[in-house]
């Protein structure tokens, strides 16, 4: 079943137009990779499937569902996650508040939000997150004195808290030590085991090639191809807007 | 020998039930503290900063915790000192219902107008404030219902609990010290609450909070909706005790920003912060008014002005980061003299 469908999307600024009617789905339990060289539209396409940009034309689906000019906010709430380029965690608030401003905010009332603590199972659910992604160590301490590294572990243990149908990477890996870009690999694969779907840009080929199923490829705001790691690795189409003619 | 951290020294010293004991020694203090100042002049100066802490509370909210840096919290003030002041002087309605009256007319006001305004974002949302605290101005003072331009003098009865009225200042102040209590308890727990660091990360990055499925736009309303409660019900206060009121006294845009800096130099999004800055602005620019007002003409401004930089100059987060940091080098001396007690 689908677990994201983008249909004909279309973004312009002024004379550019940075998506050009560009169609994709995700699949649920898959991972799928969006690539192409720097200025594609690839963050363009997160920020209209995230509510950010306004699309001129086209339609995002969540589950069947169609979820197209909501806002940001209600889009995160539908079930889709974002985790940006560069992270961006609260530097103020503490490893365990980061994780915390994750949770289900649906059915939150005023009162929840006025005058009451996260619940006791909220706190440990995140505790048992901030294990998982190896930051136990650091959970009192202001998400500003962690490492570039260390900050996109604690997003990804944010989108585990939120408990979305569908995790949209960006450059999980981009700026970060090949020891821990191994560690953020290992992460998203058992994630993937436990049922989550992810489509993630990524400009580590190594990387996208290893972890993604599917991989889709944007030049120009124009949908190149799509297909295996394989079949993209061959195409040359792709190579040729990666290395030019 | 285990080298022991400041959390440990913090444990060994028994923090929290001393926190408490210091707390309620304070409470004492001020209880008794009318019976220590007997001055006019002097205990004027008390209730006005204890008033001034209940208005930094509520500015902290919307201004510290949210970071929407609002300069027209005059308005909600106004609103509630002529709602209750208008009630009493027609309808000879007792301030102590007035008081919830303006509040809540100022809680429906500051939705109306944070519809608009807290879309705006930084400077833009700051000078939309200062805006609407001129219109409001210019307003009443054009609106003869509520007295125009001279205002509304409240009719004086004889001392009575029922229309908040007394020959004496201790009344007052014993008033105001109960709402200073009870808005910083309520801020604590705000602080204390998901609202505190969901605000808070508001504050940091709106984006990155709407991205994890925060309302930044209800929780600023909310935010600037408390403000607007809290200030209201201190507008009544206030009328009440000065017994007259005008556009020229209340909407004043130098009373909007006196309330956003003595958060700001005290320490904002925290509860002690405009404790702190109240504390040490009020008495200050009352000194500086008394001492220098008439030698010329807004010297007292200009002195008050540099004294608020060289704060922020010296300590960016304001009064209760410099009292921490003071907090923590005793704390850590204390635990090298136990430990060196220990070695040897």
């Amino acid at each position: 079943m689908e677990a994201l469908r983008v249909e004909g999307l279309t973004k312009r600024f002024g004379g550019l137009v940075a998506l050009d009617r560009v169609t994709l789905h995700v699949n649920e339990g898959e991972v799928v990779g969006l690539i192409g060289p720097n200025g594609s539209g690839k963050t363009t396409l997160f920020n209209c499937v995230l509510g950010f940009y306004t699309p001129d034309e086209g339609r995002v689906y969540l589950k069947g569902e169609e979820i197209t000019g909501k806002s940001m906010e209600s889009i995160c709430e539908s079930g889709l996650y974002r985790t940006f380029q560069l992270p961006r965690a609260f530097p103020e608030l503490t490893v365990l508040q980061n994780v915390l401003i994750s949770q289900s905010h649906r059915r939150e009332s005023l009162i929840d939000i006025l005058f009451r603590k996260s619940s006791r199972d909220l706190v440990r659910r995140a505790t048992e997150f901030i294990k998982f992604v190896g930051l136990d160590g650091l959970i009192e301490e202001p998400a500003g004195n962690l490492s570039g590294g260390q900050q996109k572990l604690l997003e990804l243990a944010s989108a585990l808290m939120k408990d979305p149908d569908v995790i949209l990477l960006d450059e999980p890996t981009g700026g970060v030590n090949p020891t821990l870009i191994n560690e953020i690999k290992k992460l998203i694969g058992e994630m993937n085991e436990s049922g989550r779907t992810f489509l993630l840009i990524e400009h580590n080929m190594e990387v996208v090639m290893d972890i993604a199923e599917r991989l889709y490829v944007l030049d120009h705001g124009i949908l190149l191809t799509e297909g295996n790691p394989e079949e993209v690795r061959n195409n040359d189409e792709v190579l040729e807007a990666y290395f030019g003619r | 020998m285990e080298v022991m951290g400041v959390a440990g020294i913090e444990e060994r010293l028994g923090e929290k039930p001393r926190k408490w004991a210091l707390y309620v020694a304070v409470l004492v203090f001020l209880i008794c503290l009318p019976l220590i100042v007997r001055g006019t002049y002097y205990r004027h100066i008390l209730i006005f900063t204890l008033m001034y802490i209940v208005l930094a509370q509520a500015w902290n909210l919307i201004g510290g915790y949210a970071g929407q840096i609002a300069l027209g919290n005059t308005v909600f003030f106004a609103i509630g000192a002529y709602t209750s002041s208008i009630l009493l002087e027609r309808a000879d309605l007792t301030p102590w219902v007035g008081m919830w009256v303006g509040a809540f007319l100022a809680v429906v006001v500051s939705l109306a107008l944070g519809f608009v305004v807290l879309h705006l974002r930084g400077h833009y949302f700051a000078m939309a404030t200062i805006a609407l605290g001129e219109i409001a101005r210019l307003s009443f003072s054009n609106w003869r219902f509520v007295g125009g331009a001279q205002g509304i003098s409240l009719p004086i009865h004889s001392p009575s609990l029922y229309y908040m009225q007394w020959a004496n200042k201790v009344p007052y102040y014993y008033i105001i010290l109960t709402m200073a209590v009870l808005v910083t308890l309520l801020v604590h727990r705000l602080h204390n609450s998901r609202f505190g660091f969901y605000a808070k990360a508001v504050k940091l990055d709106e984006v990155a909070a709407r991205n994890r499925g925060i309302n930044a736009f209800r929780l600023k309303q909310l935010a600037f909706a408390l403000n607007a409660f809290i200030t209201a019900l201190v507008g009544t206060f206030y009328a009440q005790y000065i017994m007259y009121i005008s556009p020229s006294s209340i909407l004043l845009l130098v009373m909007s920003i006196l309330i956003a800096v003595i958060a700001i130099v005290g320490g904002v999004g925290t509860v002690a912060g405009p404790i702190l800055g109240a504390v040490f602005i009020f008495p200050l620019t009352e000194f500086l008014r008394a001492e220098l007002g008439g030698l010329a003409m807004g010297l007292n401004y200009i002195l008050f002005g540099a004294a608020a930089i060289f704060v922020v100059l010296v300590e960016p987060f304001g009064f209760v980061a410099l009292v921490s940091r003071i907090r923590w080098s005793f704390v850590r001396r204390r635990g090298e003299v136990e430990l060196g007690g220990a070695e040897s």
